[in-house]
């Protein structure tokens, strides 16, 4: 079987397990908002959207909270370095994110993406961390690595770990 | 100081001839073919160097992990094994990993030299016959131990060892007025660290040599058992290829410096290769386990000279060829790479981030390849002609990385840490010497929640003597090709036990001077004198 339909397949299933009608139901009933989403190199609108939720997730616990748009950009700009087979894969996961099981998924555990509980997406994370199904658990370290390495290398973020910066 | 770099080229702004003629070519600028680029080109050859990196210079070097992880390093810092389960940190610049690494330097263990010979059946490199080569490239490069007391992170290795009675050394590492400021990971701003950037390098653009950065083999052309020369494409300035095939560089000798996973695919790009032997097989990574220790007081593990103190306590632990031993030394902390290691998300990352100047970090290097379990990885091409490693860690290497987490748990603790977290995703910060150990002998060796990470990557391409399957002969040439060696990190038929560079470049200053010779040039006396005294 091929990785995008395997993904596609594990997505469904776990869809079918958290009761996919209700999630259904729940993702027709709401629009995404493009409004503040960027042309970018491989960053396309829907992936920007679901790092614009996850993003804010993955760094709740910061006082200072970084900008999502500095932090999307630079993600892009590192993802335009990696190895074509490393983007390949990217994509898989974003589109399996972005795509309409995906969407089921995370429609699932908050009704509107942009309009999302933090403790709901801080659990989805959680369940994708301890996921039986390695390829979720993969995910959540891809994403984990994407979105918490670029806010860490922005100087913002130093002050809150006492790390002063480089000496000149 | 001032380095001046004539001669290059930079493929991805400048446009690239569509052929050149030249004596030899080396492709890769880092710990192997910056050696070679120098000696051969002192040996009065005209030499091309080949660099698919860009050329960053101390000016660029900003101490920012952002940077420099896109600019200097193979796939921004997170290259990975095919499974995801071991993290690969690996140059990729002009002066390779020695750009960016951390400056320690050892000779190659004499036990590793005897396993060589023994199980390779390779001659000539013994003990008594490569140290002159190590002396040779301590002086070229300044290696010398490390004078200033170490930086508090190093020095709490040192104390938990001695608490515990278990021995440690001082770092030896290739640096020249340096100022202490602990990034040598992000590039030396103050070009104190004696990288092939500022040292072998410049010394062959001197020297005549041409630079072509920004530029990557894309294939050898074999005639029979002859290559006639290679063909290079541009890269972009984001390091993806431009153009295919855009130069042919006609050579009458080619030298594979590209590393352990860049030489064995070079090769496994070229048609008409022999695949029989072990080419690409037999890759060995040093895999390493991690542990960060919360001190009382503030470490700043990113401040002065990352590695300085060592233990080999344990690295022959059960024999040569026994349980795989390990190497313990101490790692840098910079926010990103931190961040990165603390699978955490929410509230949970930023509870153990909080803390970042209070972490104490220490490693252990496992030294594979010593025992039949122990076979190494596997470099392959993926679909669009990209390298990939396949790397399975084998039950003997999950039990020696195990093992070392209990003992960098416990030198924590006796070092006065108030918690200690082993890096793998099932573990937390552990209170106690015994609730830890508990805990960690719980903890599942599965790839998906071990956090492996290597420095270190060797193998591939390994030499050997007769019926040893080897890929290269003794003197670095690729079995059944004439004008074709192999000079770097992937000639070693298994991980060595200690960090490589030092490794690379006594090895290769042989293997280059005495391939001067044979090519009829001129390589420099002091060289010569010592090939000759050996010989």
């Amino acid at each position: 079987m091929k990785r995008r339909h395997f993904i596609r397949n594990t997505l469904a299933a776990s869809v079918a397990a958290l009761g996919g009608v209700a999630a259904l139901q729940m993702y027709q009933q709401n629009q995404l908002d493009y409004s503040e989403t960027e042309n970018l190199g491989f960053l396309s609108k829907d992936d920007q959207v679901l790092l614009s939720v996850l993003i804010p997730v993955f760094t709740s616990g910061i006082p200072q909270q970084p900008s999502v748009a500095i932090t999307i950009a630079n993600i892009d700009k590192a993802i335009m370095l990696l190895p074509l087979r490393t983007q390949d894969e990217l994509r898989q996961l974003l589109d399996g994110l972005s795509n309409s099981f995906g969407r089921l998924i995370l429609a699932q555990v908050w009704v509107n993406w942009q309009a999302a509980d933090v403790s709901q997406v801080n659990q989805f994370l959680d369940s994708i961390r301890e996921h039986s199904i390695g390829l979720l658990q993969d995910a959540y370290v891809g994403l984990h690595k994407t979105i918490l390495g670029a806010v860490y290398a922005e100087a913002d973020a130093w002050p809150t770990i006492d790390y002063p910066g480089p000496p000149f | 100081m001032t380095i001046s770099y004539p001669n290059t080229t930079n493929f991805s702004e400048q446009t690239p001839p569509q052929s050149i003629t030249v004596d030899l070519v080396v492709v890769g600028s880092g710990a192997g073919g910056g050696v070679a680029a120098e000696i051969l080109s002192r040996s009065g050859l005209k030499v091309l160097i080949v660099e698919e990196g860009p050329l960053r210079t101390s000016a660029d070097f900003k101490m920012r992990e952002k940077e420099a992880y896109a600019d200097l390093y193979q796939e921004v810092a997170s290259r990975q094994t095919l499974d995801k389960s071991i993290q690969i940190l690996q140059g990729r610049c002009v002066g390779g990993s020695t750009t960016v690494n951390w400056t320690s330097s050892f000779r190659t263990p004499s036990q590793t030299l005897d396993y060589w010979q023994s199980e390779f059946n390779l001659k000539g490199f013994n003990r008594e016959a490569l140290d002159p080569w190590f002396a040779w490239a301590e002086q070229r490069l300044n290696i010398a131990p490390w004078e200033v007391p170490p930086n508090a992170n190093n020095q709490k290795l040192a104390d938990g060892l001695d608490a515990l009675g278990w021995s440690h050394q001082i770092i030896r590492r290739n640096v020249n007025g340096c100022a202490n400021l602990g990034y040598c990971g992000t590039g030396c701003p103050i070009n104190a660290k004696q990288s092939m950037l500022v040292s072998c390098i410049p010394e062959a653009l001197k020297n005549g040599a041409q630079l072509f950065s920004r530029a990557r083999v894309e294939s050898l052309i074999v005639n029979g058992a002859k290559i006639d020369g290679l063909w290079l494409s541009s890269m972009d300035k984001n390091g993806q290829v431009k153009q295919k095939r855009v130069t042919k560089v006609v050579a009458k000798h080619i030298v594979l410096s590209a590393g352990a996973i860049g030489s064995p695919a070079i090769l496994l790009r070229s048609s008409q290769i022999d695949r029989r032997s072990s080419l690409g097989k037999r890759t060995f990574l040093h895999p390493v386990s991690a542990c960060i220790g919360r001190m009382p007081d503030k470490v700043n593990a990113y401040q002065g000279a990352p590695q300085s103190v060592y233990s080999d306590e344990f690295l022959w632990r059960d024999g040569v060829a026994g349980e795989l031993g390990y190497k313990l030394e101490a790692p840098p902390l910079h926010p990103t790479i931190s961040a990165i290691m603390l699978r955490q998300h929410g509230d949970k990352h930023f509870e153990l981030m909080k803390d970042f100047a209070h972490f104490h970090a220490s490693l252990a290097l496992i030294r594979d390849g010593f025992n039949s379990e122990s076979v190494g990885g596997e470099v392959s091409l993926d679909s669009y002609g990209y390298p990939q490693l396949d790397y399975q860690i084998s039950d003997m290497t999950w039990r020696a990385l195990k093992d070392s987490l209990l003992k960098l748990t416990e030198i924590q603790f006796a070092a006065g840490a108030k918690g200690v977290l082993p890096i793998h995703m099932d573990a937390s910060f552990y209170g106690s010497w015994r609730q830890a150990e508990k805990a960690i002998k719980a903890l599942p060796t599965v790839t998906s929640r071990f956090q492996v990470m290597s420095a270190h990557v060797m193998g591939g391409c390994h030499f050997g003597g007769e019926n040893s399957n080897s890929v290269c002969d003794s003197s670095g040439r690729v079995n059944g090709l004439e004008n074709l060696s192999v000079m770097d990190g992937s000639l070693f038929p298994t991980s060595l036990g200690v960090n490589p560079q030092l490794s690379i470049y006594g090895i290769v200053a042989k293997l280059a001077t005495q391939l001067g010779k044979e090519l009829g040039a001129n390589p420099p006396e002091d060289l010569v004198r010592i090939a000759d005294m050996i010989s």
